[in-house]
């Protein structure tokens, strides 16, 4: 009994530190919601070694592990992901133990999208969504595959181990999981976290733009207004009533460490969210 | 025992990666630097602090640079060069810091041959820059310039005393309060314990030692004519940089660009060169140098630069071509 706890926290850290350095890794998605899903490799493990229900249940706690790792606890992004394995819970109680791994990956995969569109139109209420499932659902079937392909060799790999009186599964998944934090550690890039641009106004912070989508905003300010522009990533100052126009001039903004400011104004637009690439630019 | 250790061993291991990886999430949030931001009269600043006191560090820091601004900016009608100018003909004894600027002022009015002018108020004056722009007609200009250059004020350094001697001449140290500014930011953040920090007064800027991660500060330089791009980047530390260009502060009439730059010879925008960015050993000069280098242009600057321990200067000329001094081709890291 002991012995099956401590396999599966070490699979939930391999699968929770496999999430953690795929976020890091931050690589290309054709569209948002796909990505690879390495930590799916573990969940499989766990569904050949323990069955159907321990594997659903290990599912779920890997994503609100990872959740709390990432920091993305509650937010959007964890409540589709949490739709999305939810749904592919449901699947792995009814595959149970018997079915290939490659099999549970590619249905997986195609679970974890139809729950992952389903969590996104009840947040949105927008149907208009549902066009993105087809696509979703080819690249959840590839990327299942894969990760069903990887899963296949692991559990092969690490069969002996469960099975002789030396423990070499779980070393071998811990350190699998030491070299990975110790090239996640050598990666390290910056948080991938959502841009938001903040305006303060002498001193007070008076609000926060979220720069997903375009569009424009009247700012009222002591002396007049100012009209700022918002294209996904980017904001600048449109047209402002200032005597100077310094803030017009500046232009786009897309990063932390260059703010647009309007000193007749005192308004100081800043980025926040990823890593500045400079302290500061010279004017 | 070895049986006992060999069941109890998976266990342990995985406490022990439970906690390398909690470890590994708290690892790099170490206290970040502390940052302040403020406005001055018609600027934004910024001072970063890595180290030593940084909260007295910053705020002291920025109450000096407000200081600086409410003794030396001449839109404030309180300020040292306001009151000298308007008791035209009498000595106005002046703070000791004003003192100090004005020195620097005679001494770089004679390097730069007459490059640098302080007392070119009125003929700025004439252009109406932030309120429109206005050409001002060649006699407007030839009387404004008989009141500017070296030979319009006065200073009397024992006795701590200025004067301009004809009413019209307006003392505008606008070419360098700002570096002073920073430089006696830069001073109060050292008098803090700060060794690693960063004064940011937009076109002036200080580095003080290295960045949080070891390595120098990043200040990149703002394409003349793109304002979202940046056109090359400088590595920074125990340093000053300053630009001047003619896209800060311009208007445009008859298709030709007023800027506010100005050549205190002609008081006519200076041509020819799109921004000038100085490095130096202290921010005051690089102030200064930036406004002079701009007027005297790349051939006439690198002589002036070659006279100048510790300064270094990159042109951008009307063409987009980056010219830059020995010292400072190595360094300079080109983007676009």
């Amino acid at each position: 009994m002991s012995r099956r706890f401590a396999s599966l926290g070490l699979l939930l850290a391999v699968g929770v530190g496999l999430q953690w350095i795929e976020s890091l890794l931050a690589l290309p998605s054709p569209l948002p919601g796909a990505k690879l899903g390495l930590a799916n490799v573990a969940t499989l493990i766990v569904l050949a070694r323990f069955g159907g229900g321990t594997a659903a249940l290990f599912g779920l706690l890997r994503h609100i592990a990872a959740s709390l790792l990432t920091g993305s606890l509650l937010l959007p992004t964890f409540w589709l992901g949490l739709g999305g394995s939810l749904a592919t819970a449901l699947l792995l109680l009814l595959l149970g133990r018997g079915s290939s791994l490659r099999t549970a990956g590619v249905l997986g995969g195609a679970a974890f999208q139809v729950g992952q569109t389903a969590a996104l139109l009840l947040l949105t209420a927008t149907p208009g969504f549902l066009v993105y499932l087809p696509p979703l659902l080819a690249l959840g079937v590839a990327a299942g595959w894969a990760t069903g392909v990887l899963a296949t060799l692991a559990e092969r790999a690490v069969r002996p181990g469960w099975q002789g009186p030396a423990d070499r599964a779980e070393w071998w998944a811990g350190s699998l999981l030491a070299a990975a934090l110790a090239l996640a550690l050598l990666i390290r890039p910056a948080p991938a976290s959502a841009r938001e641009a903040v305006v303060t106004v002498a001193g007070r912070e008076q609000l926060r733009i979220d720069l997903g989508t375009a569009r424009e905003l009247t700012l009222p300010v002591a002396g007049g207004t100012m009209v700022l522009q918002v294209e996904p990533g980017r904001i600048r100052v449109l047209s402002s009533d200032c005597p100077d126009q310094v803030c017009v001039l500046t232009g786009w903004i897309d990063r932390p460490g260059r703010p647009v400011y309007c000193a007749p104004f005192q308004t100081l637009i800043t980025i926040q969210g990823g890593a500045p690439d400079l302290d500061s630019v010279i004017r | 025992m070895k049986a006992r250790l060999r069941r109890w061993a998976p266990s342990m291991g995985g406490v022990l990666v439970a906690a390398l990886t909690l470890l590994m999430a708290g690892w790099d949030r170490s206290a970040p630097p502390l940052e302040e931001t403020g406005f001055l009269l018609d600027a934004y600043v910024r001072v970063v602090a890595v180290d030593g006191d940084r909260p007295s560090g910053v705020r002291a820091a920025l109450a000096s640079l407000g200081a600086v601004e409410r003794l030396l900016n001449r839109y404030d009608p309180l300020s040292d060069p306001a009151r000298i100018s308007r008791a035209a003909g009498e000595w106005v004894p002046v703070e000791p810091l004003t003192l100090r600027a004005l020195l620097l002022a005679r001494s770089w009015e004679a390097r730069t041959g007459g490059a640098f002018d302080a007392a070119l108020g009125g003929v700025i004056d004439l252009y109406r820059f932030g309120d429109g722009g206005q050409v001002p007609s060649p006699a407007e200009l030839a009387g404004a310039l008989a009141l500017s250059g070296a030979v319009a004020w006065e200073l009397d350094e024992a006795g701590s005393r200025a004067r301009v001697a004809r009413a019209g001449t307006v003392l505008d140290l606008g070419g360098l309060h700002k570096g002073l500014a920073v430089d006696q930011a830069a001073a109060a953040l050292r008098a803090h314990g700060v060794t690693r920090g960063l004064v940011d007064a937009g076109g002036n800027m200080l580095a003080l030692g290295l960045r949080a991660d070891g390595s120098p500060w990043r200040i990149g330089i703002q394409h003349p004519r793109r304002p979202d791009r940046v056109l090359a980047v400088i590595p920074l530390s125990d340093q000053a940089i300053a630009t001047s260009g003619d896209y800060q502060q311009f208007f445009e009439q008859g298709g030709k660009r007023y800027h506010h730059v100005l050549d205190p010879r002609t008081g006519e925008p200076a041509s020819g060169v799109l921004s000038v960015t100085v490095l130096a050993p202290t921010a005051v000069e690089a102030d200064l140098l930036s406004t002079a280098l701009f007027v005297l242009g790349p051939e006439r600057g690198m002589e002036l630069v070659s006279r100048s321990p510790g300064v270094e200067a990159l042109w951008v000329t009307g063409a987009l071509e980056l010219v830059a001094t020995p010292g400072l081709r190595d360094r300079l890291e080109v983007r676009e």
